[in-house]
């Protein structure tokens, strides 16, 4: 199943912190705001790397849901 | 550029006089500075510009966990862990034990679970202060900013931590450079991991609706943590409630104190804090001057420089904060200041877990004095307030004040 992956702008302070435990994932934008690499994910190991991610975010700022079905 | 002679003594008292003097000269001069640590002499690397600060605080190549350090590091006596289970505290692991662990503290340390703590904090901070009247003098530090953390965080992990100042000094002990220490470090240490055993040992046998019977549920029946991960997270917590904040609250206060057009600020509308006023204050001087060490896991450039794997590196967050490239007259304490974030809570993956809790808890008690003692000012002359001596933080042992 594909799980959508997104960052809430107006709640991410930038701490780097998604960005530098999972740099496949998150990179930082040039505002210092993280952004996601993919908003879809497939691979069991990278949603579940994300769901950690998200657990660790100081914000709560990653929000990862599934995806809409079709 | 790397062996460049400087015109000071780094960490010398009088270092700790003014430090920004020196942090400046370094981050023009010398931005990736060898420096041998006196003890043991370890040469190690200083970063002072806030760029290369964020770059090295961005890349887990910089690993904090000291058994990374090269072998002069581990001949001198630096290592604050020792090999005991401190080595097993968050801010010493890589990851994905990192993540595996953090992600078992982090919830209840979030801006919005933390928001829930203000009616704790309040009680705390009104009764420490119940019996306090205009005139009194009193010890800002040991009075208010020591007892404050502790009560706040003891009340959510469970218990009352009773041994708050042994603790305190044990911590002192454990992060000293003075030789004349060192016979009393493994004893420090050996009190602080029987101490975080006592209280897991005490929660498991009376469970309550509290963060230390969360995390040993995690332990005990989700087995996302082992048992010395369990004893480590609680020794962290305990910790870091007897030392941080207390430095950030003494450190806002004492900034405040030296810029009365600032504290107006703050008693025309005690909301300035929370807007922008506590990340300033964290700008100006965070508690922490610089974060641990940072040990390579290969060799690294940065800059001009090729930094070896496992020589420490001392990223100076106190310094990056003062960078005339990111921030505007840097120097300048100015409350309404935005812009780019600070570094006084950390970067990257060991960027401070309780810095919801520290910027309520400290927003609270500085909007509480102000109101309520107005005309406090210091009751010794500003130039005996004197830094405690560590190289890592901005840390005032007293605040004579008078309310």
């Amino acid at each position: 199943m594909a799980w959508h992956l997104e960052v809430d702008r107006a709640t991410c302070f930038g701490t780097g912190l998604c960005s530098a435990t999972a740099p496949e994932l998150f990179t930082l934008g040039p505002d210092g705001h993280a952004v996601p690499r993919e908003r879809e994910l497939t691979d069991p190991a990278d949603i579940s790397l994300a769901q950690e991610v998200a657990e660790c975010c100081p914000r709560e700022a990653i929000i990862l849901r599934p995806a809409a079905p079709g | 550029m790397s062996n460049t002679v400087v015109p000071f003594e780094l960490f010398s008292p009088d270092y700790f006089r003014d430090p920004y003097t020196p942090l400046d000269w370094l981050r023009v001069n010398s931005p990736v500075h060898r420096y041998v640590f006196p003890l043991g002499n370890v040469p190690m690397w200083v970063v002072t510009r806030y760029d290369d600060a964020m770059a090295i605080l961005a890349d887990t190549r910089f690993s904090t966990a000291e058994w990374r350090g090269s072998p002069e590091f581990q001949a001198s006596g630096l290592s604050v862990s020792g090999g005991t289970i401190l080595s097993q505290t968050i801010p010493g692991l890589d990851p994905p034990q990192h993540t595996r662990v953090r992600r078992c503290a982090m919830s209840a340390f979030t801006p919005r679970n933390v928001e829930r703590w203000r009616e704790d904090i309040r009680r705390v901070i009104d009764q420490t202060i119940q019996d306090w009247r205009p005139g009194q003098e009193k010890d800002l530090v040991a009075e208010f900013a020591a007892p404050i953390p502790p009560a706040v965080i003891g009340a959510r992990l469970g218990f009352t931590l009773e041994r708050r100042k042994e603790l305190a000094s044990d911590v002192d002990l454990l992060i000293s450079t003075d030789p004349a220490d060192f016979p009393h470090i493994p004893g420090a240490r050996e009190r602080i991991c029987d101490y975080g055993r006592e209280l897991v040992a005490m929660k498991r046998a009376e469970p309550g609706d509290d963060l230390t019977s969360a995390f040993i549920r995690a332990a005990d029946e989700e087995g996302r943590i082992t048992e010395d991960e369990l004893v480590a997270l609680v020794i962290i917590m305990i910790i870091a409630g007897v030392g941080t904040t207390k430095m950030f609250i003494t450190n806002a206060m004492l900034a405040l104190l030296d810029h009365p057009e600032q504290r107006k600020m703050i008693a025309d509308d005690p909301a300035v804090l929370a807007a922008s006023g506590i990340e300033e204050l964290l700008r100006y001087e965070s508690p922490v001057a610089s974060v641990p060490w940072r040990f390579p896991t290969e060799a690294i450039r940065v800059r001009d420089v090729e930094i070896g794997a496992g020589e420490p590196v001392m990223v100076m967050v106190a310094s990056a904060n003062r960078d005339p490239d990111v921030f505007d007259d840097p120097h300048r304490l100015d409350l309404t200041r935005t812009g780019p974030r600070h570094l006084g809570l950390g970067h990257g993956i060991h960027n401070c877990l309780g810095a919801a809790a520290a910027r309520l808890i400290s927003e609270m008690a500085l909007a509480t004095l102000i109101e309520r003692f107005p005309d406090l000012r210091l009751a010794i002359p500003r130039g005996e307030v004197r830094r405690h001596e560590v190289w890592a933080l901005n840390d005032y042992r007293a605040l004579p004040v008078t309310l």
